[in-house]
């Protein structure tokens, strides 16, 4: 009986460890609204944010900030993270510290260079926002605590350079997306996966006809690849099968992409939408006809003019 | 009795200008948002010409009648009643319309004459016209932000004025009038003003006016006499701006990061 009590109690125990950290966690999923104005008025800039792979930094106009956080005890504490660290993005944007478009760095470098500008950054984020002083303190102070044997680690507070990109890009402008994309009528993606963020996107430039050549030869163990998706297990049994293999995927790294003008089947979404222009067909020309609208943009508030293109296609008979 | 002479700090070169639109009786136009000095500075020339002020604030109802004048009846009689415009025509006052788009057409229309070469008014139902005194000057102003699109001045109208444009302050100037208007002390005066402007920096958030002037100088006068800065701040600059909850989350974050927490006015 007794036993029996105390296993109940453990796993009470248990239970109300996995609560709190719950109940203190903020992802930046849900003030991520929030933080964009904060940002915004705080450079005077369009600030976007996007999910960082660990610590973050920024990258000229975008902020790149943790998952989530749940590292102090409460949830305000943890949300004051949140907005301590993008103020102190803007400080340090304004302030100009980062790896400019030539340089080489490594991760470790990239933290150190951080480490090493942080006190100049502070000095100038106490002023203008006398608050953060006692944050840091109190922060510093709580990750002493939390990493005390191991070296301290303050990269959570200062974050890491990244390298700013320049500013024009149009050259990059959707030039691998053909008319066969816009036209593709049948192929409709059914799922949608989030995969892990990433913070950067090579693209990898492919010739088509090797790679599909490859891709009969080639599995890889856990994942097939995109391209093998084609007709493989659509319409089988109504079953899809990627939802199955979320978890392979999540170790997956979505940082090297292939630009390719087949439609998806299924998307394998990364939450990467940095420098969205990128991937915005807005301005791109086609011969099609097509029909533009605006599209509302929720956390700007403000209509993208002709932001979409509809591509009409007459419904065939059965 | 002592005449306290109105506070007003120059931002620009608008003393001269205005002066010297007065000596040439140049109609002048005031433009610029809400809360940025238009009224105060019309109340200041006034006191330095020393000339008389009327003051008439428009809205959709205002029409030539009530510029102009009216019969009225009394006991068994009808008698005339000027208008304030004519009194100041007769007199020899400035005249100042404020938001002038907000008026009736036909205002519009009853000024024309008195702001060209003519310089009279017609008084339709007397079937008079006065010549304008000498001293007589009209003086509009016209807010171009959120009377986009529905409310404008025909360029036939605009094309009659002068035109002054005011807006924020640059920071030093605006600690300035901050405490000048309010006796509060410089430090607390650098921080209003700086959140002031992180607050005009949020251009995108839809917001039809931003932190003005005036609203910064309300949350002064509060935390002058005792409340604390958070809520001041909170009641008189915020809450003012929006009723988006989400918005108004985000400016009380912004807001509790640049104030310390406080009690009292320290
Ligand atoms: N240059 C300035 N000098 C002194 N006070 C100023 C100045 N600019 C603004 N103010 C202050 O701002 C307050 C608002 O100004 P005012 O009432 O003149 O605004 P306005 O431009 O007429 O606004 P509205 O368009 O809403 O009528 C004034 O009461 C005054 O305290
Ligand atoms: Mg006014």
């Amino acid at each position: 009986m007794n036993i029996y009590m105390e296993n109940l109690l453990g796993i009470f125990k248990i239970k109300k460890i996995k609560s709190d950290i719950q109940n203190r966690t903020v992802t930046l999923e849900n003030i991520k609204s929030r933080l964009i104005i904060l940002a915004s008025a705080a450079t005077g800039k369009h600030i976007e944010i996007y999910p960082a792979e660990r610590e973050g930094g920024y990258k000229n106009n975008n902020f790149f900030l943790p998952v989530s956080f749940a590292k102090f005890e409460t949830l305000e504490q943890n949300i004051s993270f949140y907005f301590f660290r993008v103020l102190y993005l803007s400080i340090q944007q304004k302030l100009g510290y980062n790896w400019s478009v030539g340089d080489s760095f490594t991760n470790e470098q990239s933290s150190q260079k951080a480490l090493l500008h942080a006190d100049k950054i502070l000095e100038a984020l106490f002023i203008e926002y006398p608050v953060t002083e006692a944050l840091h303190i109190e922060f510093k102070e709580k990750l002493c605590r939390i990493d005390e044997k191991s070296l301290q680690d303050f990269s959570w507070l200062y974050g890491k350079w990244m390298k700013n990109e320049k500013e024009e890009i149009t050259e990059n402008l959707l030039k691998n997306f053909t008319d066969k994309v816009k036209s593709i009528e049948q192929n409709i993606a059914k799922t949608i996966l989030k995969a892990k963020p990433v913070e950067e996107v090579i693209s990898v430039e492919i010739d088509k006809k090797q790679q599909e050549d490859y891709v009969l030869t080639h599995n890889f163990e856990k994942v097939e690849t995109a391209e093998e998706f084609s007709g493989v297990w659509r319409d089988f049994d109504g079953d899809d099968e990627l939802e199955k293999h979320q978890d392979a995927l999540d170790e997956l790294n979505m940082k090297y992409t292939v630009r390719t003008d087949d439609t998806s089947h299924s998307v394998y979404q990364s939450d990467f939408v940095e420098n969205t222009s990128v991937f915005e067909s807005e301005d791109l020309k086609s011969d099609l006809f097509f029909i533009q609208y605006d599209e509302w943009d929720f956390s700007k508030r403000l209509y993208k003019k002709d932001f979409c293109k509809l591509y009409p296609k007459i419904q065939k008979k059965k | 009795m002592q005449i306290v002479p109105p506070y007003y700090y120059p931002v620009s070169k608008e003393i001269e200008v205005f002066e010297k639109c007065y000596k040439n009786k140049i109609p002048v136009l005031l433009k610029g948002p809400t809360g940025t000095g238009k009224s105060r500075f019309i109340e200041f020339m006034a006191f330095q010409l020393e000339k008389r002020l009327i003051t008439i604030s428009c809205h959709e109802e205002t029409s030539s009648t009530d510029l102009i004048g009216r019969f009225i009846i009394k006991g068994a009689e009808t008698i005339w009643l000027d208008g304030p415009l004519t009194i100041a025509v007769k007199d020899g006052a400035i005249i100042y319309l404020d938001e002038i788009a907000e008026a009736r057409p036909d205002v519009i229309v009853a000024i024309h004459s008195l702001t060209d070469h003519r310089r009279e008014l017609f008084i339709d139902k007397l079937g008079q016209n006065i010549k304008a005194h000498e001293d007589f000057m009209l003086v509009a102003s016209f807010n171009p932000g959120y009377q986009r699109g529905f409310k404008e001045l025909k360029p036939s109208t605009r094309q009659r004025f002068a035109a002054l444009t005011f807006n924020y302050p640059v920071a030093k100037t605006e600690t300035e009038i901050l405490m000048k208007e309010t006796a509060i002390d410089e430090s607390i005066a650098k921080q209003l003003v700086s959140i002031g402007n992180k607050i005009r920096n949020l251009k995108e958030l839809g917001l039809t006016e931003t932190a003005s002037t005036r609203l910064l100088i309300d949350a002064a006068k509060l935390i002058h006499s005792g409340l604390p800065k958070r809520l001041a701040v909170k009641v008189a600059v915020i809450e003012p701006l929006t009723d988006d909850l989400e918005i108004i989350e985000a400016l009380t974050d912004l807001c509790n990061l640049m104030i310390k927490y406080s009690y009292g006015t320290r």
